[in-house]
């Protein structure tokens, strides 16, 4: 059963008492309990396609998002996110739940799953192969992550790569796709079908929106691609699409550096890196034109 | 003893087999409270051990995996870690004593399988502290607090220095010259311990007697005031009771060792609560004997209130009415154990104004 | 005469890893949990020095064997900057004196 299926009162119903929601997403079962309106809201608009689980699955992370205090919701409203009773961050403003569930539910992923090689980077895939875009806030990863998407790829992960450390495959775990500042515009520009949720702004990030990832991509989340490209994207003003090769050695150290995990899996991890950049094209990129990029990436997989 | 509140993980110490007709709902808050107490790692030491670890199902199985992974690296970098220590207390003539997880790694204690910490803490001879102070500087390590109360506190009334931080690695290391600071009434004569410590390696590096590791780790966990981990700190103190339970004359030994080091209170409540919670096998008569350390029933019943609760695991579903209002009292006791009264209110204020000044600037 | 130095190349249970592509190697040192990027001729030497336990001399002439040094100055140069760099790296440990 999807979550669409749910009424709105049911859905709110279910995520205020303390059984919570409980969603699959990609491999992960999360639990999340919230009373908070913005959260309903953020569940309606883009996970809808998402499968809910049967009472008696075992949960990976039941999260809760609520106010952290009864002061502090009269005083200044804040949202504070729980993983089981355990607290890792600050509190941040009301009107920004929705973003908190996005960003604790990364920080989950990221820390408690070493069953995989975690990079920080977006995955797609066209035709068998996947393409990873690693890289750092500003980088363009996700604009580009969102387009490839918006043109029919398959969504794997906008913010997480999941390599599995037993066959180096990537797995994917789609969720919404987050979109800072003016990417929220050039996303709406570049394809009517773009459903972004809730705008919020002065975010830590700045201005945030999350875009509904495909339902195809969603109901093909079981399904593990093999890396083929890592690309270390940047966007450049005006500059022009170049697509350099980097060596592999440069690749293997950057990509390294880009990981949440390299360093827990110690050895492991330096083995499973080593190999992806083995079976892995490894270039960087610079672009300003999105479609230019796009077209270059899917000449690659044709 | 009837126990206040039930957890899977306590059924699941005391037998790991018990969790083979565990259904997924069950596994579900297992890992939850296992989680909470910091113990993921152990257990799945436990379930390798006993060769349950395969036919866990596939969900919880990969939670323990990955926490297990995790604890392969703390290990590497925790043997790192010493080595760098030693590296930098080469010149010392005194011997290095390393204390709680760092000596049962370096013992190769049953208590140092699956235990992850964050600091490293060892002991010295109190009038070697200055030249361990300057070595370590040397080595890179930087005291981590320049506020001048905090530097009297405690070099004061602690049994031990600031912390030290290595300023590349960021690791946090404690250099005691005692195990409970001087202000306490039960505080040992520190050479009675120095008197029996055991060598490690081909290095300058000891750990205490076996003896003195339980009593350390039993005055540690009852006078601690945040008993967060208090579930995997009595795990802790059951494998070491059991470990060394082998060698012959190990609990006459243990109770003369408390007389001598005036831990007679701590051992009993180590042997009681770790006998009670995780039906470690402490001799009846050795249980009887510990239990006229401390006087009077009501007391003793007041502390089973407290202690029965307070070190379950840190987990909602763990807790019952009462374990709040009990985590506070142990709380406010373990400052009053720590410092005389004089001491202690204006410390604790001291503490509780700069925790309003602190949220302010938020 | 210089006192004979034993290199222990630090590998905790020899796992120091290695991975090479072309003129570039990958060195992976677990005890550490760094990783650094270095030559292939460099990434070669180590790996040779990492099975075994070399004494000074030994460790010397494999090293004049790879390069071709114009003079022992140079040699002398040469392995010194090597040795700092292992040093720097914390892949070399000293048991200093060890035959004095």
């Amino acid at each position: 059963m999807k979550l669409s299926s749910l009424s709105t009162h049911t859905l709110k119903q279910s995520l205020g008492n303390h059984l919570g929601i409980k969603l699959k997403i990609g491999g992960f079962h999360i639990c999340l309990t919230s009373s908070i309106d913005n959260v309903t809201q953020h569940l309606i608009n883009l996970y809808g396609d998402f499968e809910l689980l049967h009472d008696d699955d075992f949960i990976d992370f039941h999260v809760e998002l609520n106010a952290p205090s009864l002061a502090r919701r009269l005083f200044r409203p804040q949202v504070s996110f729980s993983f089981d009773g355990h607290v890792p961050f600050k509190p941040l403003p009301y009107d920004q739940a929705a973003a908190m569930f996005e960003w604790g539910l990364n920080w989950c992923i990221a820390n408690h799953s070493n069953q995989y090689l975690i990079i920080h980077a977006a995955v797609v895939e066209r035709n068998g192969q996947a393409f990873i875009f690693p890289g750092t806030p500003g980088s363009g990863k996700s604009t580009l992550c969102a387009a490839l998407v918006l043109s029919g790829w398959r969504l794997l992960s906008d913010e997480m790569t999941l390599i599995s450390t037993v066959d180096g495959m990537v797995h994917p775990v789609p969720r919404p796709i987050s979109l800072k500042n003016q990417s929220i515009d050039v996303i709406h520009h570049f394809s009517d079908q773009a459903f972004i949720g809730q705008v919020v702004k002065d975010t830590a990030k700045g201005t945030v929106g999350h875009l509904r990832p495909p339902n195809a991509s969603i109901e093909q989340s079981a399904m593990p691609a093999k890396p083929t490209k890592l690309i270390f994207p940047k966007y450049k003003e005006a500059s022009e699409t170049q697509l350099l090769e980097l060596s592999k050695g440069k690749s293997m150290m950057r990509a390294a550096e880009d990981c949440f995990n390299y360093n827990v899996l110690g050895s492991q991890g330096f083995d499973v890196l080593g190999n992806l950049i083995d079976q892995c094209d490894c270039y960087t990129f610079e672009y300003s034109q999105l479609t230019e990029a796009i077209q270059l990436f899917t000449q690659l997989t044709d | 003893m009837r126990m206040p509140v039930a957890a899977f993980l306590r059924d699941v110490f005391i037998n790991p087999h018990c969790v083979e007709d565990y259904h997924l709902q069950q596994w579900d808050l297992l890992i939850r409270q296992a989680r909470s107490a910091n113990v993921l790692v152990r257990l799945a030491e436990m379930f390798k051990e006993s060769a349950l670890f395969d036919a866990i199902p596939d969900k919880p199985r990969m939670h323990l995996e990955s926490a297990w992974i995790h604890a392969q690296r703390f290990k590497l970098s925790l043997i790192w870690e010493i080595k760098c220590i030693e590296k930098a207390l080469l010149p010392i003539d005194e011997p290095i004593i390393f204390l709680k997880g760092a000596a049962y790694h370096l013992a190769d204690n049953h208590a140092g399988k699956g235990r992850l910490f964050s600091d490293i803490d060892i002991l010295v001879p109190e009038k070697a502290i200055p030249e361990v102070e300057r070595a370590l500087i040397k080595g890179g390590w930087m005291t981590n607090t320049f506020d001048p109360y905090d530097q009297r506190y405690y070099r004061e009334w602690m049994h031990e220095i600031p912390p030290m931080r290595h300023l590349k690695r960021q690791t946090t290391l404690d250099v005691h010259h005692n195990i409970l600071p001087k202000t306490c009434k039960f505080c040992p004569d520190s050479k009675k311990l120095l008197a029996n410590i055991v060598q490690t390696g081909e290095n300058n590096t000891w750990v205490l007697a076996p003896e003195d590791r339980i009593l350390h780790s039993a005055t540690h966990l009852f006078h601690e005031g945040e008993l967060e981990q208090g579930f995997r700190d009595l795990s802790d103190l059951d494998l070491l009771l059991k470990e060394f339970a082998t060698h012959p004359d190990f609990w006459s030994t243990l109770l003369l060792r408390a007389d001598e080091l005036k831990q007679r209170i701590p051992l009993y409540y180590a042997l009681r609560y770790t006998h009670a919670i995780l039906d470690t096998p402490v001799p009846q008569s050795v249980l009887d004997q510990s239990e006229k350390y401390l006087t009077g029933r009501v007391r003793r019943a007041f502390m089973d209130f407290l202690f029965l609760r307070a070190l379950m695991p840190n987990h909602a579903s763990c807790n019952d009415r009462w374990t709040g209002f009990a985590r506070w009292l142990i709380y406010i006791r373990s400052h009053a154990l720590k410092m005389p009264i004089r001491l202690l209110i204006p410390h604790l204020l001291r503490k509780s104004f700069r925790r309003f000044s602190s949220k302010d600037t938020h | 005469m210089a006192p004979n130095f034993f290199f222990q190349f630090v590998s905790y249970d020899s796992q120091i890893r290695f991975r090479y592509w072309f003129d570039e190697c990958a060195v992976y040192n677990p005890l550490t949990g760094d990783t650094h990027l270095v030559d292939d001729a460099f990434g070669n030497m180590l790996q040779k020095f990492c099975d075994n336990r070399w004494s000074q001399a030994e460790c010397k002439d494999f090293f004049a064997e790879q390069f071709n040094f114009e003079s022992p100055a140079e040699l002398e140069d040469g392995f010194k900057l090597f040795l700092s760099n292992c040093r720097y790296l914390n892949v070399l440990e000293f048991e200093e004196n060890v035959l004095n």
